[in-house]
């Protein structure tokens, strides 16, 4: 098991460095960038565990989308592609601290209940068919509820966005 | 191995779902009414609360049913619930998704922003509060809770023109996905600990014992209880509501502070009493702080606010210190006090809001304290209504909220409490305060002091007859439940008893 352990710590030590980096940097382009290293990091470990599909949707979501998302929405709002100075609110050390104060509870919540394991709690990886399968039988009830939110983001982002025309919407109001 | 072996399905259940199906059904046929541009805009309130009435009354067959011949049961794969506890709120998100139609056609009318995309949103978010109410599976509780929360960020922002109602918008999405995060970490750690998202299952795992990572599920169970927290209100999470409430068009914050409390209650209700049981020392001392000082901490800096709709948001958070107080005293009396409170606060925040909604006027330019001044002169039948839901919100018997306070805090004296009840009582009289401040500012205060401008002479309210049949029936029940309560107390005391 050496080899997956040595491929963890480097995928880690990156992912860490990007993660700090993301935050400090003044560049919201840089930012998004950095995001992107974190979120191949989190695929490459997924896949390193042997979930294959977890690992691809990971790449596919949020690479493929979410980053790309963020990037169009750099360039149609007219942020500055430059380093810019208003980033900052002076909070740093008070955001520092939670993070850290979080970081040391997960980890010592996660190293108290799974340190000291070795047992293998997988023995093989689950196929994409079962996955599938599961999700259109046990889960297919959040499975559809999730699409009722896609639905209702959908025509909430539409009504946000859309510029009436005058005759669409009467104005039937009067001094009341 | 391709598909050869036939996939098992889980039977389809489609009475479990009904009151949420007819929702969604009825959100669907909404906007397939503005497709067709012949149809006149009128009829989306009409067809919204017709839907919700229908969703009511399939609610009120499960309920009879569960209580009554058919045993309470899991459907799904034990995804929701369908028993008494479940039944009883999917019909009080029924009441509280009516009265939010109804009080919303003349406010949209008058402001000019009358877009049936209104009522479609509103029910997918009812939708979302009854998959909430059932939920028995932690991914159930997140994707119910998003798929509320979703449609109220964007109804918040509703006036697009208002940037009030844009700022809330932005706060209630931004500060919303972060307690979602936190609620999802919660969720991740409760399955970590114990291998399960659900809840009846976590609940025999803990009586069987076998759990190895109990630090785990307590930290989860913080998260978890931080998530709701947020979405029920709960001082230190709270931080968001004055801002949203005061910003959002009244009948979005009348409907959003009743419906996102009954679910995040519901929620918190549920993963407590069933998945984390066995953990009740635990999470309970967690609950009586949290009632204590969203108690207090609502009623006292209610005091401060000069604005009408940010009091009332200061108010809602003593109310939800108030309902917590029923769960944190760990008593059957204590859980149905709290219900039965979840529904006489209902009536109650739904037609002060409605009032609100009125007497403020085109764009909402009268909220302030001084607006109020001498209203019984001005509006006296809306007048006597308001100070009427402030008498009983302020707890004076006779209303709803009196025996709401009284059974809330009977379960709290059961426990044994007695730190919790003092600070309840105190936080009651604390909140009278600034409940018959406003009456005072309605009835006896025409004075004008120096260097304060006179109220604006304007002409009468008028009334459309939703909006009168809306505060008719919150009028009514806020009586009637102060009258003859046992009824509902009754209700409230067999949905405490799970599946």
């Amino acid at each position: 098991m050496v080899g997956p352990n040595i491929a963890f710590w480097i995928i880690a030590l990156v992912m860490a460095y990007a993660g700090v980096r993301l935050v400090t940097t003044r560049n919201v382009v840089h930012a998004a960038l950095y995001l992107m290293i974190v979120l191949a990091g989190t695929a490459a470990i997924f896949l390193l565990l042997g979930a294959e599909f977890l690992g691809w949707t990971q790449v596919l979501v949020y690479i493929g989308a979410i980053v790309v998302l963020f990037l169009f929405g750099v360039m149609l709002t007219r942020a500055t592609y430059g380093e810019s100075k208003g980033l900052d609110n002076d909070q740093r050390v008070l955001a520092a601290t939670v993070a850290v104060i979080v970081f040391l509870v997960f980890a010592g919540a996660m190293w108290k209940a799974f340190g000291a394991s070795t047992e293998i709690v997988l023995e093989k990886s689950t196929t994409v068919s079962e996955l599938g399968r599961d999700l259109m039988t046990n889960w297919v009830l959040p499975f559809e509820a999730v699409s009722l939110v896609l639905l209702a983001s959908l025509i909430g982002a539409i009504t946000l966005a859309r510029r009436d025309d005058p005759e669409h919407v009467r104005d039937r109001g009067v001094e009341r | 191995m391709l598909i050869a072996d036939a996939i098992a399905a889980p039977p389809s259940d489609w009475w479990a779902i009904a009151p949420q199906l007819v929702l969604g059904g009825t959100a669907v046929v909404i906007i397939l009414m503005i497709c067709v541009k012949r149809v006149d805009p009128g009829w989306n309130a009409l067809v919204a609360a017709v839907g919700t009435v229908a969703s009511g009354v399939f609610a009120w067959e499960q309920w009879r049913q569960v209580t009554t011949d058919a045993n309470p049961r899991l459907a799904y794969s034990g995804m929701i619930a369908v028993d008494g506890f479940s039944a009883f709120l999917v019909l009080v998100v029924c009441v509280a998704a009516f009265l939010g139609v109804l009080l919303a056609d003349q406010y949209f009318k008058r402001e000019g922003i009358d877009r049936g995309e209104y009522y479609a949103l509103l029910l997918f978010s009812a939708c979302g509060m009854q998959f909430m109410a059932a939920a028995n599976n932690l991914v159930m509780v997140f994707v119910a809770l998003e798929l509320l929360s979703i449609c109220l960020y964007v109804l918040s922002a509703w006036n697009r023109d208002d940037s009030r109602s844009q700022e809330a918008g932005a706060k209630y999405l931004l500060l919303g996905a972060y307690s979602s995060a936190i609620l999802l970490f919660g969720i991740a750690l409760l399955y970590g600990g114990t291998g399960t998202t659900n809840l009846a299952r976590m609940a025999e795992i803990f009586s069987e014992n076998v759990t190895r990572e109990p630090g785990l599920v307590l930290l989860g169970m913080v998260f978890v209880i931080v998530g709701l927290g947020f979405k029920i209100a709960a001082v230190p999470f709270h931080m968001w509501t004055p801002d949203v409430y005061q910003g959002a068009p009244t009948p979005v914050v009348g409907f959003m502070a009743s419906g996102a409390k009954i679910a995040g209650f519901a929620g918190l209700f549920r993963v407590l009493e069933t998945g984390l049981a066995a953990f009740e020392f635990d999470w309970q001392p967690l609950l009586v702080g949290l009632a204590i000082v969203t108690m207090l901490g609502g009623s006292i800096l209610a005091i401060a606010q000069r604005d009408v709709k940010r009091m009332l948001a200061y108010s809602s958070i003593a109310h939800a210190g108030f309902i917590l107080t029923g769960l944190a005293s760990g008593t059957a009396a204590g859980v149905r006090g709290a219900l039965f409170y979840l529904v006489a606060y209902v009536f109650m925040i739904a037609g002060a809001f409605g009032v609100v909604a009125l007497l403020a006027r085109r764009g909402e330019r009268y909220t302030s304290l001084d607006d109020y001044r001498d209203m019984f002169r001005r509006e006296p039948v809306l007048a006597t209504v308001l100070a009427f839901f402030l008498f009983a919100m302020a707890g004076i018997p006779g209303t709803s909220g009196f025996v709401a306070k009284f059974a809330v805090f009977t379960g709290v004296a059961d426990a044994h409490q007695w730190v919790l009840l003092t600070v309840g009582t105190v936080a009651s009289v604390i909140s009278a305060y600034f409940y018959l401040r406003l009456v005072v500012y309605m009835y006896m205060r025409p004075e004008v002091d120096e260097g304060e401008a006179q109220p604006a002479a304007l002409p009468r309210v008028r009334w459309a007859p939703a909006t009168v049949v809306a505060l008719v029936l919150t009028v009514f029940f806020t009586i009637q439940l102060g009258i003859l309560p046992q009824g509902l107390l009754d209700m409230a005391g067999k949905a405490t008893l799970l599946f």
